[in-house]
């Protein structure tokens, strides 16, 4: 016993000794971990106490955020290789997690995000939820596999990071077990599941095979360098795709989401629709520019645009497929659903622009402000469904009518969300939607790539089609005779969050822009790039252990 | 006497993906489908090993199929309670009765 630890140690010191400069920007994920253990530990001492559990979880969540804020500032410039394993030559082989201010931005939006969510949870669900241990562990492992998705840098992280956040997904979206939507959009969500990660572990399987390596910058760069091309590589691409797609809702790849938005609690549906979309978009994005990254003869002749285009074509396909679905939606949860699949599409034209300049900061930063600002205006809707819900007991378009005059407020502030989602000015979503816009159209000019400019038409010709789903409920709300007059009964605390969306939107939207455009460059601006020292990173794990 | 090579191996496992993208595109049993899935993972599986062997050197192949099999083994046992739950509420675990929500 002893002597094979006297060999293990070494030999495992060897191949992985974290040092404490990589732990420390990995903080927020290490206080995620302690809290779901925390909260698994919890009935021992607390004989299932109900609040306990949600407690332990927003604590968490806020020390979390806070950790996020003190760590920020430590991140390198251009970003830093987290956990590269040594080789044998003392050379570091190839790094699975990077840091850099988008990825712990991501968190700190992520952990915000979470204490609503929980805050949601404990109002509505959570006063009856017999196993809210087992609720929130599951919530909090779906939020750890999603802020490992934003710094993933190399395929088997990306896959155990998407899995991560999936398996969790497939459990809460079935919580209820007694409603048999909810059993229904669990099926649902786990059979697609399985089949799009096993298409992209398939993909990844073929990367390998071609490259080597499956380290993403090193991939790239032996791409560059004229790896193997043809037909094999676009398979394996776009197998790989379907995984990423599957997360982001991307057309072909959302059935999934109606399904599971209307199948699912309320606080599970909100927190589905920003914060999985997100972890996607920005491993997408990560991915992509890693690609951009490199230049050269064919493959800036060939497969750069090829990209370009696979990711534009998908986003088209995506937001305008999800607005015309939207248009034939009775029940608002579908709605908004289809609402946030098209959101999905918009935020995917910014993958498009792999042109190597300042193209992709800009496309980041203008994504990492949608991002905030969809997460403001969907909650607000989603919070407002939530109430109306409450008191009508249904969620159809019919529940709404005369909301206008059963409660001006909340009324209002549902106004503000629906317009600011379509991308109407004065209201932050407008402004979010043109720095898509100028980032597209700036990408296009430098690099002189039309495609480009289709698609900047196609998310102007989608916001006004889009502009008749979202104004059909403003019209209940105001034109359509309640029927009866009697006020919303909604808790007050909802009410309030809603207001406050709103209240931020209209903000966002007048004297906030420049403060928004501001903080969105700055946590973009030094993102992880990718350089020769990135690449050249030996042959991997083998290299650590190999004779 | 033949060498047995790469190419092989991925016969096997493309042999392997097909038949599970038929068998995830025609059951309509829930672990049918599941089946289906594993199969493709076990492919991806074959792939990863036998490049690893072959093309790449070293253990990352090996690896990599160590991960996948622990996360199959994960996806499957959610799934089998996602099933049984379905079949709690519904009386079978055919997917296609899965048609309450649509559109």
């Amino acid at each position: 016993m002893h002597e094979t630890l006297g060999l293990t140690m070494p030999l495992l010191a060897k191949i992985w000794l974290p040092a404490a400069g990589d732990l420390r920007l990995v903080l927020p994920d290490l206080l995620l971990i302690a809290t779901i253990v925390a909260i698994l530990l919890a009935p021992l001492l607390s004989r299932r106490s109900l609040r306990v559990p949600g407690l332990l979880a927003l604590l968490g969540a806020v020390v979390g955020a806070l950790a996020c804020w003190f760590v920020i500032g430590d991140v390198a410039a251009s970003g830093s290789d987290l956990f590269g394993v040594a080789a044998r030559d003392g050379s570091s082989g190839p790094a699975m997690l990077v840091a850099d201010r988008v990825s712990l931005f991501f968190r700190m939006f992520l952990m915000v995000f979470l204490i609503v969510i929980v805050a949601m949870w404990m109002m509505t669900d959570g006063e009856r939820e017999q196993n809210p241990h087992e609720f929130l562990t599951l919530l909090l492992a779906s939020a750890l596999g999603m802020s490992l998705m934003t710094s993933a840098n190399h395929l088997l992280m990306v896959i155990v990071a998407i899995e991560l956040a999936s398996l969790p997904s497939y459990g809460l979206a079935g919580f209820d077990k007694f409603r048999r939507t909810a059993a229904e959009a669990s099926v649902k969500y786990v059979v697609f599941g399985a089949a799009t990660s096993g298409l992209m572990i398939y993909g990844a399987s073929l990367l390998f095979g071609m490259f080597g390596t499956l380290h993403v910058p090193t991939l790239a760069a032996r791409l560059a360098t004229g790896g193997p091309g043809g037909p094999l590589l676009a398979v394996g691409l776009l197998a790989f795709f379907a995984g990423v797609g599957f997360k982001i809702s991307a057309v072909p790849f959302h059935f999934w989401c109606p399904d599971v938005f209307e199948g699912a609690s309320l606080p599970v549906a909100t927190w589905l629709s920003v914060a999985s979309k997100a972890a996607g978009l920005l491993l997408l994005l990560r991915m992509v520019f890693a690609f951009a990254g490199h230049a050269g003869g064919e493959y800036s002749q060939y497969v750069l645009p090829t990209i370009s285009y696979g990711v534009g074509v998908f986003a088209i396909l995506t937001c305008t497929f999800a607005n015309f679905a939207a248009y034939r939606q009775t029940n608002i949860r579908r709605m908004l659903a289809y609402s946030s699949i098209a959101h999905a599409g918009y935020m995917l034209m910014a993958g498009a622009i792999v042109v190597r300049s300042s193209g992709y900061e800009n496309a980041m930063s203008a994504v990492v402000a949608y991002l905030l600002i969809y997460m403001f205006m969907n909650l607000g809707a989603f919070m407002t469904l939530g109430l109306v819900a409450a008191d009508t007991g249904e969620e159809s378009m019919k529940s709404f009518a005369g909301l206008g005059w059963r409660d001006a407020l909340t009324a209002a502030a549902m106004t503000v969300c629906l317009i600011s989602l379509v991308g109407l000015p004065p209201l932050g979503g407008f402004y979010v939607k043109w720095w898509i816009l100028a980032a597209l159209g700036g990408a296009a000019r430098e690099a002189n790539m039309p495609f480009l400019w289709v698609l900047a038409l196609v998310l102007a010709l989608n916001t006004a089609v889009s502009l008749y789903y979202y104004a059909r409920v403003v019209w209940q709300m105001y034109f359509v005779p309640p029927e009866h007059e009697k006020p919303l009964r909604a808790p007050g605390a909802g009410k309030a969050l809603v207001v406050a969306c709103a209240l931020l939107l209209i903000l966002t939207g007048t004297i906030w822009v420049r403060p928004l455009k501001s903080m969105a460059d700055r946590y973009t601006s030094n993102m992880y790039t990718v350089s020769a020292a990135r690449t050249d990173a030996g042959d991997g794990l083998a290299a650590a252990v190999r004779p | 006497m033949f060498e047995i090579g790469v190419e092989h191996y991925l016969f096997v496992s493309a042999f392997v993906f097909a038949m599970g993208i038929l068998v995830m595109a025609t059951k309509r049993n829930a672990i049918g489908i599941l089946l289906g899935a594993e199969l493709v993972l076990n492919a991806a599986n074959i792939n990863f090993v036998a490049f690893g062997r072959y093309r790449v050197g070293g253990l990352d192949g090996a690896i990599a199929a160590m991960f996948v099999i622990v996360l199959a083994a994960a996806e499957a046992a959610i799934a089998l309670a996602i099933f049984l739950n379905f079949y709690n509420n519904y009386a079978t675990i055919d997917v296609d009765q899965a048609d309450t929500t649509r559109g």
